[in-house]
């Protein structure tokens, strides 16, 4: 009787550490930030540019078809390990939906390059096989760069991100867009962001 | 004193007649916790890409935070959906004009509808 008492009083106490996990709407997510970069900051950077780049309407070509875009460095410069994939991928999703932008893989898919070696095999269709002088070479290029600073103010942290872009045209080098969004957070002094 | 009385309740009761502001209610959906003296959108087709610019101006009886946000339609009226229908936050001023830009995801987007709230919840699914 002793031992299903014991029994029953460690399952009470188990059952009451089960941790609750809630989806989030991404759509209206209000919760509580953190004075680190989250993928809200990395949306609201994307979002912000993207409009930006749009309403400038420098990335309309005067015939109507598309750039070739090459997505080039973007540096961290800040204390926080970051995929930086985040930003860029908000952006070249939006800016490929827009119709005014194919964005060329060759540099980050190996694949691009290696699939000309299937030229060489007999094993290959070669209706399929890329033939020679088929890349679409890049008209344009995206860089950038995100930037962090941090303040003590009246014994709270005072926390600054900037995220800067370019897009230059490579024929000439000259920069067609700019683009900058500051996120400031005010945190506890103690807050983390690293 | 009676007619005092009658005077107060004849003011509370004009008071609650405060007729609402007059919108285009195809192009604005606005929750009533919202209180805005007047709102218009003007679009224009960019002649250049055929982009979609809308621009919205309006005045805020109050000082209020409020959410908007806008979705964008093709020609069939089907749903552009776009990391740009997403809520922003902007802090109203009583009895001050407000202007916010806003750029078509593409050239698809012909029309549009705007969505101004006070509250959008905190965004946890139960």
């Amino acid at each position: 009787m002793k031992k299903y008492v014991v029994m029953l009083l460690a399952m009470l106490f188990l059952s009451g550490c089960v941790t609750k996990t809630v989806l989030i709407d991404t759509e209206n997510d209000t919760t509580e930030r953190v004075a680190a970069l989250e993928g809200r900051d990395f949306e609201d950077a994307a979002s912000s540019m993207i409009e930006d780049m749009l309403e400038m309407g420098t990335l309309s070509k005067p015939n109507g078809q598309p750039y070739i875009l090459i997505i080039s460095r973007i540096e961290n410069d800040t204390m926080q390990r970051i995929d930086v994939d985040e930003l860029t991928k908000s952006i070249r999703i939006a800016l490929m939906k827009s119709g005014k932008v194919r964005v060329t893989a060759f540099q980050e898919d190996n694949m691009v390059m290696q699939s000309a070696q299937l030229r060489k095999s007999k094993e290959f269709n070669q209706a399929n096989v890329r033939q020679k002088n088929s890349l679409a070479a890049p008209e344009l290029s995206l860089s950038g760069k995100i930037n962090q600073r941090e303040f003590r103010v009246s014994g709270d942290k005072r926390i600054e991100y900037r995220f800067s872009m370019s897009i230059t045209d490579l024929s000439n080098g000259l920069t067609v867009w700019e683009g900058e969004k500051k996120i400031k957070k005010i945190a506890d002094k103690n807050a983390v962001t690293w | 004193m009676k007619n005092k009385i009658l005077l107060i309740m004849l003011s509370v009761f004009l008071l609650g007649c405060a007729s609402p502001i007059e919108y285009d209610r195809e192009i604005f959906s606005i929750t009533s916790d919202v209180k805005l003296e007047s709102i218009n959108s003007v679009s224009n087709v960019r002649e250049r890409d055929g982009q979609v610019l809308v621009q919205v101006q309006g005045v805020s009886s109050k000082n209020q935070s409020v959410y908007y946000k806008v979705e964008w339609f093709d020609y069939n009226f089907i749903n552009i959906s776009s990391d740009l229908s997403r809520w922003k936050r902007a802090n109203l001023r009583e009895n001050s004009d407000f202007l916010w830009k806003m750029v078509a995801p593409s050239k698809r987007a012909v029309s549009y509808k705007i969505y101004i709230t006070r509250e959008i919840g905190d965004g946890l699914l139960d």
